[in-house]
């Protein structure tokens, strides 16, 4: 199942780099962090594809382990297919997605949803919607463990992104805050934010940086809040329209 | 109104709430107490004090536990301790959140174990143990926030291990500990359980947090690494179990005076297997 995943993908990438309406971009990532539960560093390399289809925006992802103590050398793919619509004078994105996430051998992650986002802003972009997750024993788990194959579901996890960038979009460089609970390969519960500092900076017409340094709290809505852990992530966005 | 003076204006208003705080939900924002420190001070506090093991001569135990007490009110916590004394159980597990961390409601708590009580007790922290600079009261009176005890039969021997998820997270310091316990003690023992205050899964809509997902995918995975039997918490005051590969996740009601549906939970250890069943208060 995860090798036709990716096989789609790379396929979907060379085929849809030749229409001539699509704008396409490549995002390659790597992170490093540490958290109270991740018994040391944390090294992750990730990989996503986005290309617009007139009002549809499909974006693809992999994220491979370098190090990790739950270490699984594919351990997240992702898929979101997002349309732009219009109310009145009112732009914005309804998306729907899927994650799965293998964190360790023994329990695989599922999670779909669908959320509303901001579209062409000019600095606040937001994200709102929900998702639901099912933690399941992995078949490594019921073989080897003899896990029996009970699972949990988690339903209606309110998701949010709230993001202010200090100019606009198309200015060389940029700084942004934002607040959520979502990234591309991981989805907290709606109660942990985390929030992140970002950076961007356009090298060339088709290639631009970006950097995001996180912070992450635990115990917050407890009234307890207690540093839990931070990341670096860095990376190369090339834009492929203009080939 | 500007943007500029929205901002401003929500900055004087935090700093103000924030300086004059005498409620504890300065906690979400200011950091009060370090997990780590915590489980230092708790690890050094072992390191004089053996972990206790309860002898018992028959093949057949039973352990009566709760969460939640809330102590100011003790009408539950008495009513708790009566049937626990009254029915023979072996100890009794207070899985946090003992009260809401003023130094009079952990004098009173402690007033009510110390009268209305004659069997081993094992108090766990939860977040509101911590309102009010709580950990010095808790430490005062109980010691340890993290360790584990056991309870011996004639053929074998259980683990009971008690953490601290008191600040939303273990702290790495913790989970190192528990990892290790894992990894050179859980062979030697028949069942193990694992009492923490926080539930790890968010089964209903709550205002209260849960540990970060990297948190309980480290759990889940010491769990069945290591074929944990129970995980008893609380935290959420709604009874919810749900089982995830081999091991039974227990949410316990709120035991306090002003919980419409109080109980508690009695884990039974009987020819070689454990069980559980809820008992209700009101």
């Amino acid at each position: 199942m995860r090798i036709i995943f990716i096989i789609s993908n790379i396929s979907c990438f060379f085929s849809f780099t030749n229409l001539v309406s699509a704008q396409n971009s490549l995002n390659l990532s790597s992170e490093f962090g540490e958290t109270q539960a991740s018994f040391g560093n944390t090294i992750k390399m990730a990989v996503d594809f986005q290309y617009d289809l007139g009002n549809f925006n499909i974006k693809t992802g992999l994220q491979a382990d370098i190090k990790d103590y739950l270490y699984n050398t594919l351990s997240a793919y992702t898929a979101q297919i997002s349309h732009s619509l219009k109310i009145n004078r009112f732009n914005f994105n309804a998306n729907v997605f899927y994650l799965h996430s293998a964190k360790g051998q023994l329990f695989n992650e599922y999670n779909y949803g669908f959320s509303f986002s901001s579209l062409n802003t000019a600095h606040f972009d937001w994200e709102f919607g929900t998702h639901f997750r099912i933690i399941s024993p992995s078949r490594y788990g019921v073989n080897t463990f003899q896990l029996s194959r009970n699972s949990v579901y988690e339903n209606w996890n309110f998701i949010y992104v709230i993001k202010y960038r200090l100019k606009p979009v198309q200015n060389c460089w940029n700084l942004s805050f934002c607040m959520t609970n979502r990234d591309l390969f991981y989805i907290n519960q709606e109660t942990n934010p985390y929030c992140y500092l970002g950076s961007t900076f356009r090298i060339s017409s088709r290639l631009s940086s970006f950097t995001e340094v996180w912070y992450k709290p635990a115990g917050m809505s407890n009234f307890r809040v207690n540093y839990f852990g931070y990341l670096i992530r860095t990376g190369i966005k090339w834009n492929l329209s203009k080939l | 109104m500007e943007f500029k003076q929205i901002v401003k204006s929500l900055l004087q208003f935090g700093i103000i709430f924030i300086i004059s705080c005498e409620s504890d939900y300065c906690g979400f924002f200011i950091y009060n107490e370090d997990v780590n420190d915590r489980v230092r001070q708790s690890l050094t506090y072992n390191a004089t004090t053996a972990f206790k093991i309860l002898y018992t001569p028959s093949e057949q135990y039973t352990l009566f536990i709760i969460s939640d007490s809330h102590v100011g009110g003790t009408h539950n916590i008495r009513r708790f301790l009566s049937d626990a004394n009254g029915n023979n159980a072996l100890a009794t597990v207070l899985v946090g959140d003992l009260c809401n961390g003023h130094t009079e409601e952990y004098d009173t708590l402690q007033q009510v174990l110390n009268t209305d009580n004659t069997i081993p007790y094992f108090p766990l922290i939860g977040n509101h143990d911590l309102f009010f600079n709580g950990w010095e009261s808790f430490y005062k009176i109980f010691g340890s926030s993290v360790y584990y005890f056991s309870v011996q039969t004639p053929s074998s021997t259980d683990l009971y291990v008690c953490l601290d998820s008191g600040s939303g997270t273990h702290g790495s310091i913790q989970l190192q500990w528990f990892e290790n316990l894992l990894k050179t003690s859980r062979s030697k023992f028949r069942h193990c359980v694992v009492f923490t205050h926080c539930n790890l899964f968010r089964i209903r809509r709550t205002l209260s947090t849960n540990p970060n997902m990297e948190e309980i995918n480290i759990m889940n995975d010491l769990s069945a690494r290591y074929q944990i039997e129970y995980v008893i918490t609380g935290h959420d005051h709604i009874y919810n179990e749900i089982k995830l590969g081999n091991t039974i996740h227990i949410t316990l009601d709120a035991l306090s005076d002003s919980a419409a549906n109080a109980s508690y939970l009695e884990l039974i250890y009987r020819k070689g297997s454990l069980s559980h069943r809820i008992i209700p208060i009101n």
